[in-house]
């Protein structure tokens, strides 16, 4: 199930809402447990398997890590812990990247072993991730085994943020698993932030989203038509991704979980380093804290932290998609991070706020692009068309005027502006005229944003025996 | 609250959670009004701006439910079946007008409320196009001693083009003129000439057909190429409130409505549908129902045979899309019997029929006619 879908607006969320503030505070667990169980089965119930097993084996080989650790068994707590990076690696390996190395395996020795063809389990690159946080943690001993096999499925199975983050490490929840809170106050601002999130995703990338596949279906953009598309992909993925975990972090706030922040409004960055700070946090959080730092980080000279440096960017990249262009745009990223560790950083910062703007605009555009573009001889000609293609045609213009509007507010729509605005009225506004406006504005958003989602699902057949 | 607190602030502190109950209630307020809503009112079966049956309650089973049948229907049933679809379908309309938008779901908005649909040259497919002709090309030279005649219609966005949005990227309607006389030469009758003079009366603001002055344009036209006398008639007025394909896939509420007009006099022996046989070329009913181009002839089939009773002893066969329908009533003087083939749903051999014509017209509108995979069946034995 997805969050953007009438299924789970008129019907999923109030259901899970009522029953789960109905019942009593042990058995809240249990609600949200069976809650993300059908929310996840919705689509593939085979695949509620692979959550109930990540549970029980997640679940199992933390106590023993923790038991392990008690009983002074250090190496074998450190063979439960490899078992269960193992399992959980094994597992999203399978379905996400087998047939792209059946596919690689064949281009390069002309194999012939067919593809397996496997559904992707919805959200498992998400979910691995964050159970593995579980265990490692238990094994650092930063945080100790869960007791109830109840609470440790709700917190795989959460979902909230299960199928698209944000990845939330087991430790910054591990308080309110057992002990939260959840108030009027909360529920209200979470759901306020949700219905906000809803409308980037529904008014805003859906919308952009329609327009890139425009272009990037286009056998001849101009140079400007094709650098529209770029920058509707840009917005895409910015609106819909920070979306996403709007709706993650306010429905988090209804049941009383505090997860922390995904995007800061990356795209008013001035360097890339500050980008990926502001971008996908809880990622680079994961990589960093799971990966980059158990490397060695930073502490064994330059040369062992660049190496680092390409390790990290190289699987981010791969985690992203089974599929060349991402590692490719990884290890964009990587070289741009290194260039900029190396000398452009201290360069940036004597140089004026715009050219630092101006210079990450264009990396994290021309980024978007090789990340949209899985086929390397489609990411060829849409580069060409961008920087050698003629200037502009009647299609720009007519794209321009056609999309302005909405561009716009996109463009507005990722500073910290509206933000600004809002907190400059409400300032000079009464608290219940703050939350009048409030109320108004967002029954508004959510109004629209339900106008819009129906409008999706309208498709006239027309051509029926015309 | 676990910690002990001053009156005063508790009661600050009551009033905030009082008043930000008003969001969350006014949220599930909306939604839980719209569940319900959508629950409780009567199912819809069908959609007539759609023109597609609706989503109805799904049947539950451990089957459709574990091969995911059951949860596609479910949710294809909320979208179809939720209260005020078609007004949430206005809105979004308005709300992207107001954006300034130039086209709403695949349909451009023209000058003076005028619609048309959205063929640009990345959706326009030349092959096809190309192999059609060639179809043609190769069906006419199959009877060389037949009077055989095809008109493309153009397409209403090529012939307003200054009517579109400025700089639409349409598709090169020119060009595919220019390929259609070189694969036809002669045998390809150019409406353009006689429907630019008045072209905004010649096609529908609301549905993508032509109207009827366009089809008895056309008429002339056809007349002049294939040496007929041209017969004398009059259009009257059967609906002044149609509205049609283009604006169901737009809904604005304030779109214009249509004239219909009719060739009321254009009498016949007897016309037969697919077995349906009836006295009239005109469908009246079509009137109570929401596509009043059905009028003509009552829509598409795969095969109609037109009686006439006109006494020329000659007759014609027509492979068409739905722009014929409203152009075949004023050929009702010219031809005894008219046979006309809609190749979409027509599925046997059409040289026998071939070999019992005099004449063979071919009448499509131009991107349909690009558009249609069923040409082959013109040269299937």
């Amino acid at each position: 199930m997805v969050f953007s879908s009438t299924v789970f607006l008129l019907i999923f969320l109030p259901v899970v809402a009522a029953v789960y503030f109905l019942c009593p505070r042990r058995a809240r667990n249990t609600v949200l447990l069976l809650a993300s169980l059908i929310f996840y089965g919705w689509g593939e119930p085979k695949y509620i398997l692979i959550m109930l097993f990540s549970t029980v084996f997640d679940y199992t080989n933390a106590r023993l890590i923790g038991h392990f650790q008690d009983t002074g068994k250090h190496k074998a707590a450190k063979a439960v812990l490899i078992v269960d990076i193992v399992g959980n690696l094994g597992i999203l390996g399978f379905f996400k990247y087998t047939d792209f190395a059946i596919d690689n395996i064949n281009s390069l020795l002309h194999a012939g072993i067919p593809a397996l063809g496997l559904s992707l389990p919805i959200g498992i690159s998400f979910y691995t991730f964050q159970t593995m946080s579980y265990t490692i943690d238990v094994y650092r001993g930063i945080v100790k085994p869960q007791r109830s096999i109840l609470n440790v499925g709700a917190y795989v199975t959460l979902f909230p943020q299960l199928i698209a983050g944000p990845i939330v490490q087991y430790k910054t929840v591990e308080h309110e698993l057992m002990y939260r809170r959840e108030s009027v106050f909360e529920a209200s601002r979470g759901m306020q932030r949700f219905v906000v999130g809803l409308a980037k995703k529904v008014l805003i990338a859906n919308q952009v989203g329609a327009l890139w596949e425009q272009i990037s279906a286009m056998s001849a953009p101009s140079a400007v038509t094709a650098w529209l598309g770029a920058i509707a992909f840009t917005f895409q993925i910015y609106f819909d991704f920070s979306g996403y975990s709007d709706m993650a972090i306010g429905l988090g706030h209804l049941f009383g979980f505090h997860f922390l922040e995904n995007f800061e409004h990356p795209y008013e960055s001035r360097t890339v380093t500050e980008f990926w700070r502001r971008w996908h946090i809880s990622l680079s959080t994961w990589f960093r804290e799971y990966v980059y730092i158990p490397l060695g980080g930073n502490r064994h000279g330059k040369a062992r932290q660049l190496l680092n440096l390409l390790i990290v960017w190289f699987l981010t990249g791969l985690w992203h998609g089974a599929s060349w262009n991402f590692v490719l745009w990884g290890l964009y990223y990587a070289a741009l991070l290194i260039l900029e560790k190396l000398f452009l950083l201290r360069w940036l910062d004597k140089a004026p706020k715009w050219v630092g703007h101006v210079y990450t605009i264009l990396a994290f555009i021309l980024g978007w692009v090789l990340f949209a573009i899985t086929d390397f001889g489609r990411l060829g000609q849409y580069f060409s068309a961008m920087f050698t293609a003629p200037f502009a045609d009647g299609t720009a213009l007519y794209l321009l005027r056609s999309n302005a509007v909405l561009l716009l507010a996109a463009a507005i729509g990722c500073t910290t502006g509206p933000l600004r605005l809002w907190n400059r009225t409400a300032d000079r506004l009464s608290d219940t005229a703050a939350v009048t406006l409030r109320t108004v504005g967002v029954t508004v958003l959510l109004l629209l944003s339900v106008a819009f989602l129906v409008g999706d699902s309208y498709n006239p057949f027309l051509y029926f025996r015309f | 609250m676990s910690n002990p607190e001053k009156g005063g602030a508790r009661l600050m502190k009551n009033q905030h959670k009082c008043r930000e109950l008003a969001p969350l209630l006014a949220i599930f307020g909306v939604l839980t009004a719209l569940a319900l809503g959508s629950l409780l009112t009567p199912e819809r079966e069908f959609s007539p701006n759609e023109n597609r049956y609706l989503q109805l309650k799904p049947e539950l089973s451990w089957s459709t439910l574990m091969d995911g049948t059951f949860t596609k229907k479910a949710e294809d049933y909320i979208s179809d079946q939720i209260a005020l679809r078609d007004i949430w379908m206005e809105t979004s309309s308005l709300v992207q007008r107001s954006a300034l938008r130039l086209e709403i779901n695949d349909t451009w908005l023209g000058r003076d409320g005028r619609y048309f649909a959205k063929v640009t040259p990345d959706t326009f497919d030349t092959a096809q196009y190309e192999k059609n002709l060639a179809q043609v090309r190769a069906f006419f030279d199959a009877n060389p001693d037949k009077d055989c005649h095809i008109m493309m219609v153009p397409t209403p966005a090529y012939m307003l083009y200054d009517d579109l949005p400025a700089n639409a990227p349409l598709f090169d309607a020119a060009t595919c003129f220019d390929t259609l006389s070189d694969t036809l030469g002669s045998s390809a009758i150019d409406l353009r000439p006689a429907l630019t003079a008045d072209a905004p009366n010649m096609y529908y603001r609301t549905d993508h057909h032509w109207t009827s002055e366009g089809a008895l344009t056309a008429y002339g036209a056809w007349c002049a190429a294939t040496g007929h006398e041209r017969q004398d008639w009059q259009l009257e007025t059967a609906s002044t409130c149609f509205r049609g394909t283009l604006y169901s896939k737009v809904l604005l509420p304030d779109s214009p409505y249509d004239r219909v007009t009719i060739a009321s006099d254009a009498a016949i022996r007897s016309m037969d549908c697919d077995g349906e046989v009836s006295d009239s070329l005109y469908s009246m009913a079509a009137l109570e129902e929401k596509d009043h181009y059905k009028i003509f002839m009552g829509g598409n089939y795969a095969k109609v045979v037109i009686d006439t009773g006109a006494g020329t002893g000659k007759s014609l066969l027509v492979v068409k899309d739905s722009f014929a329908n409203s152009f075949l009533p004023f050929l009702v003087k010219d031809y005894d019997t008219i046979t006309v083939l809609d190749l979409r749903y027509f599925r046997e051999g059409v040289e026998p029929l071939a070999e019992q014509a005099d004449d063979v017209l071919v009448l499509y509108e131009l991107t349909t006619f690009a558009a249609d995979k069923n040409l082959y069946k013109l040269n299937k034995s």
